[in-house]
């Protein structure tokens, strides 16, 4: 039974990479996208896909755009940025305390960091911070990109109604993973898991389709929760969601041939507790093993052993005896985390917003 | 100096230390950029006429060799040559400058920044080209926006006194449209016997649960404080109780969409009753119907408080060309989502009764109502589940249907 665990364990790393795009090698996802200027109403979650394409979520607009960031050359070392909301009130022309900053995301050829960035009338603009610090605003305008609209009536039957402004969808977290661009979020009216998928390239007539993804408390209260933030994870070439909740617990389910509208039972892995909200969740690899950190917004950052995913089956909030490792980080008031090389780049919010990075060595 | 503008001196460093190294052409005229005339008396204003918009900021009085020379500077270079700053950033040597656009248009030089100068700030303009004249300084500020705001809290829903301890979610409807990203600073919940605030019983989303218009605000009950089993809710409990009172609290101050702040605090009054664990089932729905050739309402009445956003959204009428059911409700329609009539939606009696005014005159006729099976209670309860489904219980009939269908007549005269 022993050896039995410990080989499941053992294949599941071996398994489990970071996710591979999906276009074969001479098939760029570019190729998908024209010349313009995207029509972005807001800028919200952001997340890089293949080919130096970054997914923006546009709440207001109601949309997922994919952008070509062409980042010329690569930044190593790390960044460390004091400050962060000063200067960017700076280059904003307004206060630190009237900077929001509501996403980061790293630009998986390049390493800089790139930052979803918005002024409280609503202005927002993508700011870039390279490998020495330096910020600079990413215009934009004539750039290849594509639209994916974000279908917002809940069925077919549903469409009716004052539905033009009253209902809207807020995304809350991106990625793009087995060809897809997963998306999370929250209506304003019905309560429910708003999770969805739409295929890339995105196409005129396609629609976003939801998933309802629910998990089980205590073997026996099926909780439908709006997912808030989440990252793809492959186990055994099978991708997977670590998704965590309005409601706090961390679920892992599988994403592999799964049907539109289909009712999708996830495993709770990890319970985070109460009076806290995880902010942010990456996957990353060091030394051979997988780990999952999670940014909350009482809690440390928190790091978990991801190895222990693939075994064990029904977890209910885990004990010791199901050996995940669950580790709180030192670095305080992280918001934003990001894999980058060798390092963890961070968000962090204390006494001011900052860009930090630890080596994953020493975390 | 006047072919300056047709030649570039190359690589030249920005800070000029010793031993400066001028590549490519040496034979250029005045080489170095942006060479100023010295006689030049520059200004610098808002752009325009005297009572010009502060949408830009233009430097005037220089001479037009003085301007072509400005014309090849780089952007970098043009950072340097004029910088728009914040108060604060003034102070800091090290501070970005205001991100902006550069031009050379109609005589002068023209800063356009990327996005508009706020209300209530001051910034600084150093206009210091590299050579010809000395730095000259502009300090300016935008005036703040003045005046109450007109806008003020409409209606808050459910508008019912008694409301479920599972209570999941409110909105409140603002006359206008408001910022967004303030909500939390703005909005209390009170505890009427012992006055004291109940802390956080709100899920805090960073961008907010809007409408399109930003009128509408919806603020979700945390539903891990609510849930069964949850460890918020096994921790903190509920953040309503039965048997007690709640006022919510609009604090004045929210600042609108153009930063005026608004006047009236909003108060809204309700206790809390019983825990609401049962779904809406049409068995207990009421329909009257109207008669032909009126615009009278179709009334459904619910038997209860249902959300009141849902209501206004989900709920439609069709006209169905041929019919033969004769049960109150079905899970299968006659009638197609082109057969929609077109009207308007009102909710009466705390948003249990649902009324549709159409926009033409009734005609004889079989017509459904289409209702979405999604269609929530107070408690976030919808026809297919509870909002805290009990597995050990019976699996709801309306599994997998997407709308339950009630066939009507409006009779003829």
């Amino acid at each position: 039974m022993r050896n039995k665990a410990v080989a499941i364990v053992l294949g599941a790393v071996a398994a489990s990479t970071l996710i591979a795009w999906t276009f074969a090698p001479d098939e760029n996802a570019t190729a998908t996208l024209t010349y313009g200027t995207p029509a972005l109403e807001s800028m919200g979650a952001l997340a890089f896909g293949p080919d130096d394409i970054l997914f923006v979520g546009d709440s207001q607009g109601a949309a997922v755009y994919a952008i070509e960031i062409a980042d010329t050359g690569a930044s190593s070392g790390a960044i460390n940025v004091r400050d962060l909301d000063a200067k960017l009130a700076a280059m904003f022309g307004t206060t630190a305390d009237d900077i929001t900053v509501r996403d980061m995301a790293v630009h998986p050829r390049s390493g800089n960091v790139y930052l979803s960035v918005a002024r409280g009338d609503g202005n927002f603009g993508l700011v870039k911070v390279d490998g020495s610090g330096q910020l600079s605003e990413v215009p934009l305008t004539d750039v290849r990109f594509s639209k994916g609209d974000i279908t917002n009536a809940p069925s077919p039957e549903a469409a009716y109604g004052r539905r033009g402004s009253a209902r809207a969808y807020t995304i809350t977290d991106l990625a793009f993973a087995d060809g897809q661009v997963m998306v999370a979020g929250l209506s304003n009216q019905e309560f429910a898991s708003n999770f969805r998928r739409m295929s890339f390239p995105f196409s005129h007539s396609m629609k976003a389709t939801s998933l309802e993804i629910y998990h089980v408390s205590h073997g026996r209260y099926e909780t439908h929760a709006p997912v808030d933030t989440f990252t793809p994870y492959e186990i055994d070439g099978s991708v997977h969601i670590v998704a965590s909740y309005t409601c706090t617990p961390l679920v892992l389910f599988n994403l592999a041939g799964l049907a539109d509208g289909e009712h999708v039972m996830g495993r709770t892995v990890a319970e985070l507790g109460a009076g806290n909200r995880p902010l942010d969740i990456i996957t990353y690899s060091n030394g051979g093993n997988d780990y999952v950190l999670v940014a909350n917004s009482r809690h440390p950052l928190m790091k978990i052993d991801a190895s222990s995913f693939a075994s064990a089956e029904g977890l209910e909030p885990p004990t010791e005896e199901t050996g995940i490792g669950f580790e709180a980080m030192p670095q305080i008031g992280v918001q934003r985390v990001g894999e980058r090389g060798d390092g963890i780049v961070m968000l962090q919010d204390d006494d001011g917003l900052h860009l930090i990075t630890a080596a994953k060595d020493s975390m | 100096m006047s072919d300056s503008g047709l030649l570039h001196c190359l690589s030249h460093p920005r800070r000029a230390g010793g031993g400066l190294v001028l590549l490519g052409l040496v034979a250029c005229c005045g080489c170095g950029p942006a060479e100023i005339d010295v006689a030049d008396a520059p200004t610098i204003r808002f752009a325009g006429d005297p009572y010009g918009d502060t949408d830009a900021i233009e430097v005037t009085g220089l001479s037009p060799s003085s301007l072509a020379s400005l014309d090849e500077l780089t952007t970098e270079q043009w950072v340097d040559a004029l910088a728009v700053l914040t108060e604060a950033a003034a102070d800091d040597p090290g501070a970005p400058v205001v991100l902006g656009d550069y031009r050379i248009d109609a005589g002068r030089v023209l800063f356009t920044p990327r996005f508009p100068f706020a209300p209530g700030m001051s910034y600084l303009a150093r206009f210091a080209p590299p050579s010809g004249i000395e730095p000259i300084e502009w300090t300016f500020s935008i005036p703040e926006v003045t005046g109450a705001s007109t806008t003020r809290v409409a209606e808050i829903f459910p508008s019912a006194a008694t409301w479920p301890m599972n209570q999941l979610k409110m909105y409140v409807h603002f006359s206008g449209p408001m910022r967004t990203g303030r909500a939390f600073d703005f909005i209390r919940l009170i505890d009427e016997d012992t006055g004291i605030e109940v802390e956080q019983p709100f899920v805090t989303v960073q961008e907010e649960l809007w409408d399109q218009t930003h009128e509408t605000l919806t603020i979700l009950y945390d539903p891990g404080r609510i849930k069964r089993g949850l460890v918020p809710n096994q921790e903190a409990g509920l953040p309503l109780q039965t048997g007690r009172s709640y006022r919510l609290v609009i604090d004045a101050g929210w600042p609108d969409t153009d930063g005026r702040l608004l006047e009236e605090p909003y108060e809204h009054h309700f206790s809390i009753g019983e825990i609401d664990r049962t779904s809406p089932h049409p068995n207990g729905w009421i329909l009257t119907v109207p008669g032909a050739e009126t615009r009278d309402p179709l009334v459904l009445a619910f038997g209860e408080p249902l959300d009141h956003g849902l209501l206004h959204t989900l709920i439609g009428v069709r006209r169905a060309a041929t019919g033969t059911k004769t049960s109150r409700w079905a899970t299968t329609t006659e009638t197609t989502p082109a057969d929609q009539l077109l009207g308007r939606v009102e909710t009466t009696d705390a948003e249990s009764a649902w009324r549709f005014s159409p926009d033409e005159l009734w005609a004889a006729g079989r017509y459904e109502v289409v209702i979405p099976t999604i269609l929530e209670d107070l408690a976030g309860n919808n026809l297919k589940n509870l909002f805290d489904v009990d597995l050990g219980e019976v699996p709801s009939e309306f599994g997998g249907v997407e709308a339950v269908y009630l066939p009507f007549v409006v009779a003829g005269r």
